[in-house]
C-alpha cells in the first residue's frame, strides 16, 4: 500500500509542479490605501465576504492586510475610525507568481493562511494578486476534467474510426509495460459489440477475455497485438506476442500459478487468475507458446444466431 | 435500488457520479484481485475494493458495473478519476471497510 500512496502523491505534486501561482490567482484585487479606516474596510469586507484586504500605496507596493481580526481588535481598542497605516498586520509571508502551486501550498501548510498575497517577482513588493488554497484546488479540478475530455475526444475518434471500417476485423498493437492504458483496446471491442447489439452477458464474456489477454502481454511480453474478428455468428479474439514465450503452459494454465513480481501484485493483477478467467470465458480456446517466438491465444464466443428478440439486461435485472 | 439512494444509505463520498437517480445497482462485490473481480462480480453491482489505480475503471467498465467504492479511505489517482468521467461509471469513496459497507446493505439490496 505504501508504493501506491508514493504513487498517488507523486502524480498529485507532478499536476502541483505544473500549475504556475500566476495560472490561478486573483489579479483583480480590491485593495485599499494606508490612509482608509477600519470602518471603511470593514464595510467592504462585509459586502464582499471577504476576510481581510491587502493596503498598497500609490506604486502598488504592498504594505500590509487587514484582517476581521485586526478589525475585530480595532473595535475592542477604539480606534475603528482611524487609519489603518498604524495597526495592520505588516511583515506579510508573501510569494513571488512564477512559483508553482506545491510552494504555495506548502506555505499554506505551515502558516495555515487562508490567503497568500501574490509579488511581481521574487523580491519585489509589488502586489499582482492573492492566492487562496481554494483556487489551486478549483484549478486542479479543472485540468482532471480536461484530461478527461481528452480521453473522452481519444475514444470518441476511435469509435468513429471504426464505424467507418467496413470489416469487423478489429486490430490493436499492444505496447509492454503501459499499465495505465490497459484496457483501451477491450473498451473498443465491448463498444463494437454493444453497437451490434450483442447481448450483454456474452459481450462481457468476450470483454474479460480480452482484458485478460490484454493484461497478459503488458505484464508479461515484450510487447505484442490483439485482432478481434466480429462476425454474425461468433467473436475471435487472436492475441499474440513477441516473447519470451511460456516454459510450462500447463502450469500456467493452472488457476493460482503466477511468475508476476510483488509489484504487479501490489495493482492486483498477478493473482494467477487471467489465463483460466479467458479459458472459462471461451467456447473455444487454444494457446501456443514457443520460447523462440512467443505466446498467441485463441479464443472463440459463439454468438446466438437469428434469435427472437430476447429480454434485454435491464429487464431481467428489474424482474430479480 | 438506485445509485443515489445507495451512497445516501452507505454514507458514501461521490467522488466522480454522475446522474445517479438513473443508474440501477441490483449486486455488490468486494475484490481487490482485478481477475478475480473480472471473473465473478456480477453486473450492475457496487464494487468495494482498496484498488485506487486507473485500471479499476477498466474492469469495471469491462463487467458492466455500476459504481466502484474505494473503501479504507484509499483515494484515487487523478487519471482514475479522469476515466470514471470518461467511461461514465460511478466512483466513490468511504472511510468504512469492506465488510461494514457490505453489512450495511444486508436486507436493502
Amino acid at each position: 500500500m505504501t508504493q501506491l500512496h508514493e504513487r498517488q502523491i507523486r502524480l498529485v505534486h507532478e499536476l502541483m509542479y505544473q500549475i504556475k501561482v500566476r495560472e490561478v490567482m486573483t489579479s483583480d484585487v480590491i485593495t485599499f490605501p494606508p490612509t482608509a479606516t477600519f470602518r471603511e474596510i470593514q464595510l467592504c469586507l462585509k459586502e464582499h465576504r471577504f476576510s481581510g484586504t491587502p493596503i498598497v500605496d500609490e506604486g502598488g507596493v504592498l504594505l500590509g492586510i487587514v484582517s476581521i481580526d485586526d478589525i475585530i481588535t480595532a473595535f475592542d481598542a477604539g480606534h475603528i475610525d482611524d487609519p489603518v497605516a498604524q495597526f495592520m498586520t505588516k511583515g506579510l509571508v508573501t510569494i513571488p507568481q512564477n512559483y508553482s502551486a506545491i510552494a504555495a501550498s506548502n506555505l499554506f501548510n505551515k502558516h495555515h493562511f487562508g490567503r497568500l498575497p501574490v509579488m511581481e517577482s521574487s523580491g519585489s513588493d509589488k502586489l499582482v494578486g492573492i492566492l487562496t488554497f481554494g483556487d489551486i484546488l478549483s484549478h486542479l479540478l479543472l485540468i482532471i476534467n480536461s484530461i478527461a475530455e481528452r480521453v473522452e475526444e481519444q475514444e470518441r475518434s476511435m469509435a468513429r474510426s471504426m464505424e467507418h471500417s467496413k470489416h469487423d476485423t478489429l486490430h490493436f498493437e499492444l505496447a509492454p509495460d503501459k499499465f495505465d492504458q490497459a484496457g483501451v483496446a477491450s473498451t473498443m471491442v465491448k463498444k463494437r459489440l454493444k453497437a451490434r447489439g450483442v447481448p450483454g452477458d456474452i459481450a462481457r464474456r468476450v470483454a474479460v477475455i480480452c482484458y485478460e489477454a490484454e493484461i497478459n502481454v503488458m505484464l508479461h511480453s515484450l510487447g505484442g497485438y490483439m485482432d478481434a474478428d466480429i462476425r454474425d455468428d461468433q467473436v475471435r479474439v487472436v492475441v499474440g506476442d513477441e516473447g519470451p514465450g511460456i516454459p510450462d503452459i500447463k502450469r500456467a494454465m493452472e488457476s493460482g500459478y503466477t511468475t508476476a513480481n510483488e509489484k504487479i501484485r501490489a495493482l492486483g493483477f498477478g493473482a494467477g487468475m487471467g489465463l483460466p478467467n479467458i479459458q472459462r470465458c471461451a467456447d473455444e480456446f487454444s494457446i501456443t507458446s514457443s520460447m523462440k517466438t512467443g505466446t498467441v491465444i485463441e479464443a472463440t464466443v459463439y454468438l446466438p444466431t437469428a434469435e427472437p428478440a430476447e429480454p434485454t439486461e435491464e429487464t431481467a435485472a428489474c424482474e430479480t | 435500488m438506485k445509485l443515489d439512494e445507495l451512497i445516501q444509505h452507505l454514507g458514501l463520498d461521490p467522488i466522480q457520479v454522475a446522474a445517479p437517480e438513473t443508474v440501477q445497482v441490483t449486486g455488490a462485490y468486494c475484490g481487490d484481485l482485478l481477475s478475480d473481480v473480472l471473473g465473478h462480480c456480477p453486473p450492475d453491482a457496487v464494487w468495494f475494493t482498496v484498488q485506487g489505480h486507473v485500471n479499476v475503471i477498466a474492469v469495471a467498465d469491462m463487467r458492466d458495473i455500476a459504481c466502484v467504492v474505494l473503501v479504507n479511505d484509499v483515494s484515487p489517482d487523478p487519471q482514475t478519476v479522469a476515466k470514471a468521467k470518461s467511461q461514465g461509471i460511478a466512483l466513490c469513496g468511504s472511510e468504512a471497510t469492506s465488510t461494514e459497507l457490505c453489512m450495511r446493505l444486508v436486507g436493502v439490496l
